[in-house]
């Protein structure tokens, strides 16, 4: 009995010894764990940025760039001219006249540009067709100033007045214009002296700068340098010499007679064509830097002699607009000013010069003078156009406006309203983050398609936006979650520190963040006018289990926008050919020719060559008159600023979603 | 009358003395076991081998009892989505598990105990011993079936309500669940058969004496 209980407790521990070796097979189990367990990476909503908002104007530092070319003031620089400087009959003086007690609609604006901006600090600054080139002050000024400081002595030499009285304008100009400040090589260019000292960029210079000028002055007047001034130079004109030395960190007013943009396109050894003010725009980085600028486009009176209209350098000048002579009896009543177009950039950040414009124009709405037309009335002044009579009529104060900044387009993403993202599986929305669900079928995980709809919003601005040119759309695993490595239920095995781990049974399953290839491709894309919608394919094959952060994004190119012009651009410009150079210099030189002896001015030319139609003139016909009440190039000028701020490429669509990868 | 109480009194009454505290000690080592076996199922063995298996038992109790829901809860169902919820709900699932677990196995322990105390005092007179030895492993052999029916019993009720709907089981969910079942009876027939009453147990009688 005992020998038989011995044997069975033998033969159960036999059967307990045994069995271990099965326990393993016995504790293996086929359960998977539940991918639910784990925590979806954090995501952070993006913070939609705030714009800076400037306050009044009364904060902004402002340069205000005076054009003091020749044209601008009526001023004939030719003294051997058949036209006198200053009669009876004629005037000089251009946008800026002076008659009696009268003045230009110009001055009325720049006061009311200063009005506006009372509070700022403001520096007037004088920009001609004299020139101080970087070798000029780098002999006279400073030995081994940069690039930088030259622009800043340059501008400070520029400089005409700090925080000026609205009178300042008053000395401009007078009924002689002799040394105005529309002459060339005026003593008005050194005013060193007339500012406060500490106010300059450079005050340590100020001596070297006043003495320096006095030198440029002395030199033009006797014609010893011609780098001194921009003669004749087509890619050499007062707009370009301000925006090549402008202070990108105030906001700059620039004035602008059209008739002193010679040429806006040059064309190289190369046969390349160059955009001149494009250019210098993108070199100075005006619209990388994130400024805006404004056009202005005035209707103001003139009276004065043009020397040049564009690239054409004229032998005796047109005459626009003249003083109201009687030649029976001798005596002059009033004046007979014309119309004429003139400029004015406005660049800076989008806040000033939304501020400084507002501003403006309550001024101008309020001002009395504006109010007035002025002009010939009731046939006192004709000429041609187009062959054909026309009788000047009075006219008023008129402006058109338009702000030009680099094209900005609300990007796509998925807190965008009306996003959509669809499949046949599961798909979750928490705040703005979508999640897809992907479980296998039949233990694989299938290739499927998500469609993504995208409500495209309409550009900033004036601008026409085509979606349909959407381009390099690109999907990256940003972030993935993803089983790596299943670890014994011990204490002491490894886990890493910044993996999430699931329990079951004996088993740890490690999941830790990888940089995976991204499992989903852009499959295809169209656009109907309202909503791009793209199908996105997910390669089953190399799906893992866990979670995959996808990142979509598109870039759109700068083609893809389109300016909506206004149509008073188009209304305001015309164009300059050669031939119509050509033709006004060759007939303007066979008048210095014929007519300078006379002690008289033939009457066809006494305005704007007359008011007859079809007339001939020593048996040639006699060319179209300039348009001088037009902007020559204007409509290529803005072509080249909407050109400077168009960006080559423009993110778009930046989409995040989350893809989970479930085993069951 | 003399000869009437020779007659009748064929040998003097033997009493013979127990070992109480070997008894005690066979108690303690028997009955012990399975309480420890059950504090490593659910201290150590489930942790490391049976970590997030739990079956939701409350929802199955309430599911066959409805009038039970004035002391059981289910754990909640976590809204889709929502990691940290369903591991919360897992662990309140476990704890509902481990505690029936516990309940249970310590229910079916003093039952056992109990039912093998009855029938020890039951036997413990030491008149009649040899008929009563005989009655004894009658009634033993009926105690054993009732503590193992009533281990079974319990043990049916803890497969039915929770070791079924546990998905992948193994050996390891068996042994946990049930090795107390399988040692309390056992406990049980060892303290009766080597710890009895000294009125029926003997050297190389059916129940031994310590």
């Amino acid at each position: 009995m005992k020998k038989a209980a011995l044997w069975m407790m033998l033969a159960a521990l036999l059967f307990v010894l045994c069995s271990c070796a099965q326990l393993d097979e016995l504790s293996q189990s086929d359960a998977l764990p539940d991918l639910r367990l784990l925590v979806q990476p954090f995501y952070e909503e993006p913070e939609t940025a705030e714009k800076d908002t400037e306050t009044a104007s009364s904060s902004m530092r402002l340069d205000l760039w005076l054009d003091a070319s020749q044209t601008m003031g009526g001023v004939n620089p030719n003294e051997e001219s058949m036209y006198p400087h200053s009669s009876r009959k004629y005037r000089e003086g251009g946008f800026h006249y002076r008659y009696q007690h009268e003045t230009g609609m110009y001055e009325t604006l720049l006061r009311c540009m200063l009005s506006g901006v009372e509070g700022s600090r403001v520096r007037l600054l004088r920009c001609g067709n004299e020139r101080l080139p970087d070798k000029y002050l780098l002999d006279h000024i400073k030995r081994d100033a940069t690039a930088e400081e030259l622009l800043s002595i340059r501008r400070d030499m520029l400089t005409y007045a700090i925080d000026p009285l609205p009178s300042i304008f008053e000395g401009f100009s007078g009924e002689k214009m002799t040394d105005s400040f529309y002459s060339l090589g005026t003593p008005q260019m050194n005013r060193i002296s007339a500012v406060n000292r500490r106010q300059l960029e450079n005050p340590d210079y100020a001596s070297s700068m006043e003495k320096t000028l006095e030198q440029q002055i002395h030199a033009i007047s006797r014609g010893y340098d011609e780098s001194l001034i921009a003669a004749g130079n087509d890619s050499d004109y007062p707009l370009l010499y301000a925006l090549n030395n402008l202070d990108l960190s105030r906001l700059s007013v620039i004035t602008c007679d059209p008739a002193s943009i010679r040429k806006l396109t040059q064309t190289d050894d190369n046969g390349d064509v160059r955009a001149l003010v494009q250019e210098l725009l993108t070199e100075r980085g005006v619209f990388e830097n994130g400024l805006s600028v404004g056009l202005y486009a005035f209707t103001l009176d003139y009276m004065g002699q043009m020397s040049s209209f564009a690239s054409a350098d004229l032998t005796e000048p047109l005459l626009w607009g003249r003083l109201n002579y009687n030649n029976y009896t001798g005596k002059t009543d009033g004046h007979l000013v014309m119309p004429r177009t003139l400029l004015a950039l406005v660049i800076g950040r989008a806040e000033q010069v939304n501020a400084f414009t507002a501003a403006f124009e309550r001024q101008l709405a309020a001002s009395d003078t504006l109010k007035v037309p002025r002009g010939p009335q009731k046939g006192e002044l004709t000429y041609t156009r187009n062959g054909q009579t026309v009788v000047q009529e009075p006219f008023g104060f008129e402006y058109d406006y338009t702000v030009i900044s680099r094209a900005t387009v609300e990007s796509i993403s998925q807190q965008t309203e009306g996003v959509t993202l669809t499949a046949d599986v599961p798909v979750s929305l928490s705040g703005s983050l979508y999640t897809v669900t992907l479980a296998p079928v039949a233990g694989v995980q299938p290739d499927r398609t998500l469609t993504l709809s995208l409500p495209v919003s309409e550009a900033a601005g004036s601008m026409t936006l085509d979606a349909e040119q959407l381009a390099n759309v690109q999907l990256a695993a940003e972030s993935a979650l993803l089983w790596t490595a299943t670890l014994s239920n011990q204490p002491s095995s490894v886990i890493p520190e910044e993996a999430q781990t699931i329990t079951l049974r004996d088993k740890v399953y490690v999941f830790t963040p990888q940089q995976p290839e991204c499992p989903v491709r852009c499959q295809a894309l169209s656009y109907d006018g309202s909503a791009l919608t793209m199908q996105l394919k997910v390669d089953g094959k190399t799906l893992q289990n866990g979670y995959y952060r996808i990142r979509l994004t598109a870039d759109l190119p700068g083609e893809s926008l389109t300016w909506n012009t206004p149509a008073w651009i188009s209304e305001r410009s015309t164009t300059v050919t050669n031939e119509q150079v050509a033709a006004w210099e060759s007939f303007t030189e066979v008048l210095a020719r014929y007519e300078r002896d006379r002690n008289y001015i033939s009457v066809p030319f006494q305005h704007a060559w007359g008011d007859a139609e079809n007339t001939t003139y020593r048996g040639e016909n006699v060319p179209e008159f300039p348009p001088v009440t037009l902007a020559p190039g204007l409509s290529a000028l803005v072509s080249q600023l909407q050109s400077a701020a168009h960006p080559r490429t423009m993110p778009y669509i930046s989409f995040v979603f989350d893809l989970f990868v479930t085993n069951q | 009358m003399q000869s009437d109480s020779i007659r009748t009194r064929k040998r003097p009454l033997r009493t013979h003395a127990g070992n109480p505290i070997a008894c005690l000690l066979c108690y303690v080592c028997a009955f012990a076991l399975p309480l420890i076996w059950q504090t490593a199922a659910t201290g150590i063995l489930y942790p490391q081998k049976l970590a997030a298996t739990a079956p939701d038992v409350n929802a199955h109790l309430l599911k066959a009892v409805p009038g039970l829901d004035r002391w059981l809860s289910p754990a909640a169902v976590p809204a889709a989505g929502s990691a940290f919820s369903l591991r919360e709900m897992l662990a309140v699932r476990e704890q509902h598990w481990l505690q029936t677990l516990t309940v249970c196995a310590f229910a079916a322990w003093g039952l056992t105990l109990l039912v093998q105390l009855v029938w020890r005092f039951a036997n413990s007179s030491p008149l009649f011993s040899a008929k009563r030895t005989v009655r004894a492993i009658r009634t033993y052999r009926l105690t054993m079936l009732s503590a193992w029916l009533l281990n079974a019993a319990i043990a049916a009720g803890i497969w039915y309500f929770g070791v079924q709907h546990i998905t992948g089981r193994t050996l390891w969910d068996y042994l946990v669940s049930f090795g107390v079942y399988l040692l309390n009876p056992l406990a049980a027939a060892f303290v009766s058969r080597f710890a009895a009453s000294p009125a029926i147990s003997g050297k190389h009688a059916f129940f031994k004496r310590l």
